[in-house]
């Protein structure tokens, strides 16, 4: 149970409906809400410049029209939980955009520790692209395609 | 040790200047107080008693655990800001009592419309509400910066756009006070209120000099204090509430200790142990007596993939050291909360944060006379109050967490039912404040349908009374 736990694992997202089908984060990013708790909060909804993102009576789960979604990363960065997560496996790489609020500030081309949702060491990746929301750093992480649903964290090296 | 780059903090420090502390010359800056300035230089131990060593607990004013005198004044060192030259003793076993002639300046008079007791987000959202309405309102504040607690609040709140949702608490404590500003609402700082007399002033304390306030109105508005634990050693400086360490790291910039454990893994306790991690404080481990984490999931997710354990069912038994903490045991509980012999793990920590839950401040409420009742729901005394937060005694509200313990926004949404209330008391019926006082209890009825919330609403259910208006 994640409320022992303090995180959420892959299969219970699957059940919830809350992880994109493989074809869709094969073809580009894709955010993913691991928000399953009914918090009085829409940040996320309200940010998305796509209406990619609704969130019922401003207390469901957010959940993601993954049509509409191009994967740009805002929600990751106004996130209040920072539960969201931006996935991709276009072009057999891939790719985790993530929140980072810590020193040193990444940039492209720093290489950091990969971490799990319970902060294992899931190897080193290198950072791609980074923006920065009210102090929040949005981050993209270059991870071995069968870790994009595992990294959730990033820590320097 | 002073934070020198921080993620999202930028600290402006005031001028450095010397104080001297038992005779020995310390650095502080201007705009810090003398509790964080001798935290930073390493100083723990503010006064030793024979049953050991003392530190600041609370780092708001309401503990004894930094009492110190200075200029050979009786003083909290918390609320002390730093001055050049300033003398600052010990003291030991025994506390003198205040001295007379306490204010030379004489007694002012003062009258008031609404009289707003306290600058937190209750106070403000009070403040602003009666201030947006017309009304000559002051609000009194025993620190010298206002914003009560939401100053040291780094995250991004939850909510919607209308309640600050996505801004950092700091943001939206910079946007009360400049929006109560710009109504015209005057805000005291250093003056704390000393109490209420039965010829309907309140006696404050500013700047040396005494005022006597007759306000038409008052919302108290008061917030709440840590709750402390009983464990052997739980006195010994280091062991302090998670709040104080937010106001050490997050106000001043001063690292609370180099290696944590956190007692309570409730949404301070989460929140905290993330915080000190971006102050560079390594988190060792967060204790929960429960079986369950008691915050949101989002909040230990974001601490538990950065490696920190959260062990339930375990609490503190113990803090050890040598004038200062040095060492915490914490061990498992069994089914009745009792600590499991053998269970035990020791933690080479510094700093040991309880965030096991607050109490309400309403001391003033009960000493102007209106019905208290204890409420275990909302954490303790609370006064008696109808839906639109007037109390007992007419014309005196009550908002935020001393009315009972809740979060910051139905702090704010309570202070502007608190506020409208006076407003309408003073100014008559007026449509448009009635209208905008449904609006934010509809938004307190909204923000309180949580999983969170149903304690608190059983307990609201006891202490709110209905009246016909």
């Amino acid at each position: 149970m994640w409320r022992t736990r303090g995180y959420v694992e892959v299969e219970e997202l699957e059940s919830m409906g809350l992880v994109p089908p493989v074809e869709r984060m094969e073809r580009g990013p894709v955010a993913v809400a691991e928000c399953v708790e009914e918090i009085p909060c829409n940040v996320c909804e309200t940010a998305c410049r796509f209406g990619a993102v609704s969130v019922e009576g401003m207390r469901g789960r957010p959940r993601i029209d993954w049509d509409r979604c191009i994967g740009c990363g805002v929600c990751v960065g106004v996130c209040p939980g920072q539960a969201m997560f931006v996935v991709s496996t276009a072009g057999g790489e891939g790719r985790v955009t993530l929140p980072y609020e810590f020193l040193p500030r990444l940039a492209p081309g720093t290489r950091v520790k990969l971490l799990s949702r319970k902060g294992e060491e899931l190897g080193v990746g290198e950072v791609e692209r980074v923006f920065e929301i009210n102090k929040t750093q949005v981050v993209t992480v270059k991870v071995p395609r069968e870790l994009i649903m595992e990294v959730r964290a990033v820590w320097p090296l | 040790m002073r934070v020198a780059e921080h993620p999202v903090l930028e600290f402006k420090r005031g001028n450095p200047h010397t104080i001297v502390f038992e005779g020995v010359e310390v650095e502080a800056f201007e705009n810090e107080s003398l509790a964080a300035a001798l935290w930073a230089m390493g100083i723990r131990e503010l006064r030793r008693t024979s049953w050991g060593s003392l530190g600041p607990f609370c780092m708001i004013g309401y503990c004894s655990g930094c009492l110190v005198e200075v200029e050979g004044r009786r003083a909290r060192a918390c609320l002390e800001p730093s001055r050049p030259g300033l003398r600052v003793k010990k003291l030991g076993e025994y506390v003198p009592g205040l001295v007379a002639a306490e204010y030379p300046g004489g007694a002012e008079e003062l009258e008031v419309d609404v009289m707003v007791v306290g600058s937190g987000p209750a106070g403000l959202s009070a403040a602003i509400a009666a201030g947006e309405s017309g009304l000559e309102t002051h609000v009194f504040e025993r620190h010298f910066r206002p914003g009560g607690q939401l100053v040291k609040q780094t995250h991004k709140f939850f909510g919607s756009g209308e309640l600050f949702g996505g801004l950092r608490g700091f943001q939206i404590a910079e946007e009360l006070v400049s929006r109560a500003v710009e109504v015209g609402v005057r805000i005291h700082t250093r003056a704390p209120v000393i109490g209420y007399f039965r010829e309907g002033f309140f006696a404050v304390s500013e700047a040396g000099r005494l005022l006597l306030v007759k306000p038409r109105a008052v919302v108290v508005s008061t917030g709440a204090v840590e709750r402390l634990l009983p464990f052997p050693g739980n006195h010994l400086p280091g062991v302090m509430g998670a709040g104080a360490a937010q106001t050490l790291m997050n106000e001043y910039g001063v690292k609370p200790g180099e290696r944590a454990v956190v007692v309570g893994a409730g949404n301070v306790g989460l929140i905290v142990s993330y915080q000190l991690m971006q102050a560079g404080v390594r988190v060792l481990a967060v204790a929960e007596v429960m079986p369950e984490i008691g915050g949101w999931l989002v909040h230990a997710a974001k601490i538990r993939r950065l490696g920190v354990p959260i062990l339930t069912r375990h609490t503190v038994v113990k803090a050890e050291g040598e004038g200062r903490l040095e060492r915490v045991v914490v061990a498992a509980v069994d089914e009745r909360m009792e600590p499991v012999l053998g269970s035990e793990k020791v933690f080479d920590a510094d700093l040991l944060l309880l965030a096991v839950g607050l109490t309400p401040e309403s001391r003033l409420l009960a000493q102007i006379g209106a019905r208290m009742v204890w409420s275990p729901e909302l954490g303790g005394y609370v006064p008696y109050r109808d839906e639109y937060m007037e109390t007992s005694v007419p014309g005196v509200y009550v908002a935020g967490d001393a009315s009972g313990i809740e979060e910051a926004t139905t702090a704010i949404l309570t202070g502007r039912v608190a506020g409208y209330s006076a407003a309408l008391r003073l100014l008559g019926p007026r449509q448009d404040l009635l209208e905008r006082r449904e609006e934010a209890l509809r938004l307190l009825r909204e923000a309180r349908r949580t999983p969170f919330s149903s304690k608190v609403l059983r307990g609201l259910e006891k202490v709110v009374v209905h009246v016909a208006h």
